[in-house]
């Protein structure tokens, strides 16, 4: 009886202590949120570097399952790319709700060999990578998803939100950037990126060719 | 071994070990007595804050709806507030988000004839952020909605809507409510806690800075006549205003963009009847960008952090001719 009660307090020990190193993460954690309050935004120098109206900087990138995939490659044909992170909520729902497998429908309707690409810059959350695999085949989606190893295309780009969406068209120049559609939580009026793609098609300017993207943050270091 | 640990055990002194014991127990007690009280339900409509971890943006923020000014009657405004009660660490949007996330939504079912009037009013946000632009709310907060009501009321009339929202810490979840609100023959009452939500958001929704004489916007312009700095100059309304930050923030204005999308400071400076702020904003307008809505400069100044009974919000909105446009 007595061995069980100092095993007992063994335990309790170890509950206790794991008590405190919990609230010392939960500590250090808050601290860091406090520090990082009033800290100007991350990267502003680096943020935005792509402009609409001015060529697409170049992305060499490896796709979930280890492919080489560049931008270069697609020479002479429109491109989208689509930011995305499996772990988000936003682009989960964009997924799974036939947004992104329509826009991407939509876009080859008007251009054929038109290159849909999604990219995945969460390098500050190596378990979104992790869930990378697969993902795009879970949701039906026939492009690749793009790892971003260490978030430096996003800063290229000035990809703030999954999803945030890039039209380039077949010159290489970047038509439109922003959005995909007009709704956060779903039922969309208006397809941004269809309605670019199509404006491509017909020759005409691009209209809007900049909106405010929604979504979650994207989580590069 | 046992044995060891049995004769260890017994050899010690028991007032050499019982106060790590109690400390370690006052801990253990501290923490449970902190889990319970966090999962005390406050009072609403949508599920508890208890998810453990959780899987929704409803497992962290409760959402309840509750009639708030004027009466419910047949064809008559009213206003109903909805009341977000946020865990700790997390936060919901302002209707400018900033660099990520969306701002909360609340529709009305059509079903119960109950109309919306004009848009979801929202108080002072407050500027938060991990290395990008976060403008939201932490802890507990209300939105507005004004309302009429059909012309035939029913009895008992209940108005059906649905909220819409996505919290953020490190991670984001997006959540909703199916919020169902007995409207006749008598309203819900709110609780005092919830009504001292209600309360404080109301006193934080902001006033039209063209209400205070002592606050001018001038636009400035370039050679063609394009729009490319909003000046707004005032004298602080107290001397306590004077001595806190005074701070711009934008709205959501398709086809004009303020500065970076950031917070901007105002510069203060002595006059002779006492202080003089200035905020210099920096505009870009591009009509083809508007989504068919008309052009506006528009944000929020924020006197101090909030927390002060003096920190005043104030709304800008300037509108812009397309002579504005680059």
């Amino acid at each position: 009886m007595n061995i069980l009660t100092k095993i007992a307090s063994l335990t309790l020990a170890v509950t206790c202590a794991g008590l405190v190193v919990t609230a010392s993460r939960a500590a250090e954690t808050v601290g860091v949120n406090q520090e990082t309050k009033t800290e100007a935004r991350k990267d502003s120098s680096s943020q935005g570097k792509a402009k609409v109206g001015a060529p697409a900087p170049a992305i060499s990138l490896k796709d979930a399952e280890g492919n080489a995939w560049s931008l270069s490659d697609a020479k002479g044909k429109v491109v989208v790319l689509q930011w995305m992170n499996p772990e988000c909520p936003v682009c989960r729902r964009v997924s799974s709700d036939g947004t992104t497998a329509n826009t991407l429908k939509a876009v080859r309707e008007a251009f054929p060999d038109a290159v849909y690409v999604g990219i995945n810059s969460s390098s500050s959350r190596p378990s979104s990578f992790e869930a990378s695999k697969g993902y795009m085949a879970n949701h039906k989606l026939d492009m690749p998803l793009l790892i971003d190893t260490d978030g430096a295309v996003s800063k290229q780009y000035g990809a703030r939100t999954t999803p945030h969406c890039f039209v380039i068209d077949a010159n290489g120049v970047i038509v439109y950037s922003g959005a995909i559609d007009d709704s956060p939580s779903g039922g969309a009026k208006t397809n941004y990126v269809v309605d670019a793609v199509n404006a491509l098609k017909a020759g005409k300017p691009v209209t809007p060719s900049e909106t405010k993207s929604y979504g979650c943050a994207v989580k590069n270091k | 071994m046992t044995k060891r640990l049995a004769t260890l055990f017994r050899t010690r002194k028991p007032n050499a070990i019982g106060r790590p014991w109690l400390a370690c127990w006052s801990l253990f007690l501290a923490a449970f007595a902190s889990t319970v009280m966090a999962q005390e339900e406050p009072p609403g409509s949508s599920p508890t804050l208890n998810a453990r971890p959780p899987a929704s943006g409803s497992d962290v923020v409760r959402a309840s709806l509750w009639i708030v000014e004027g009466k419910v009657e047949a064809g008559e405004i009213f206003t109903l507030a909805l009341v977000l009660e946020i865990a700790p660490s997390w936060h919901v949007y302002w209707r400018n988000p900033g660099d990520s996330g969306f701002a909360p939504t609340l529709s009305l079912t059509p079903m119960g004839g109950f109309e919306p009037v004009g848009d979801l009013a929202f108080p002072r946000p407050s500027i938060l952020g991990n290395g990008e632009i976060v403008y939201g709310y932490e802890g507990k907060v209300a939105l507005f909605q004004r309302v009429r009501a059909p012309k035939e009321l029913p009895e008992n009339a209940l108005i059906g809507a649905k909220a819409k929202w996505m919290a953020c810490k490190s991670i984001c979840l997006t959540g909703e409510a199916v919020l169902n609100l007995q409207a006749t023959p008598v309203a819900a009452k709110m609780s005092r806690p919830t009504r001292d939500i209600v309360d404080a958001a109301r006193f934080q929704l902001p006033t039209p800075l063209s209400a205070q004489s002592v606050w001018s916007v001038e636009s400035i312009r370039d050679q063609n006549g394009a729009v490319t700095e909003l000046s707004i100059r005032g004298k602080t309304a107290s001397k306590l205003e004077s001595a806190r930050a005074i701070t711009f923030i934008p709205d959501v204005t398709p086809g004009v963009t303020h500065g970076d999308g950031g917070p901007i400071a105002a510069t203060l400076e002595a006059i002779a009847s006492g202080s003089a702020a200035t905020i210099r904003i920096p505009i870009t307008v591009d009509a083809a960008n508007a989504l068919g809505k008309p052009l506006r400069a528009a944000g929020l100044i924020l006197i101090g952090d909030g927390t002060n009974a003096s920190d005043h919000c104030y709304s800008v909105e300037v509108p812009l001719d397309a002579g504005a446009s680059k």
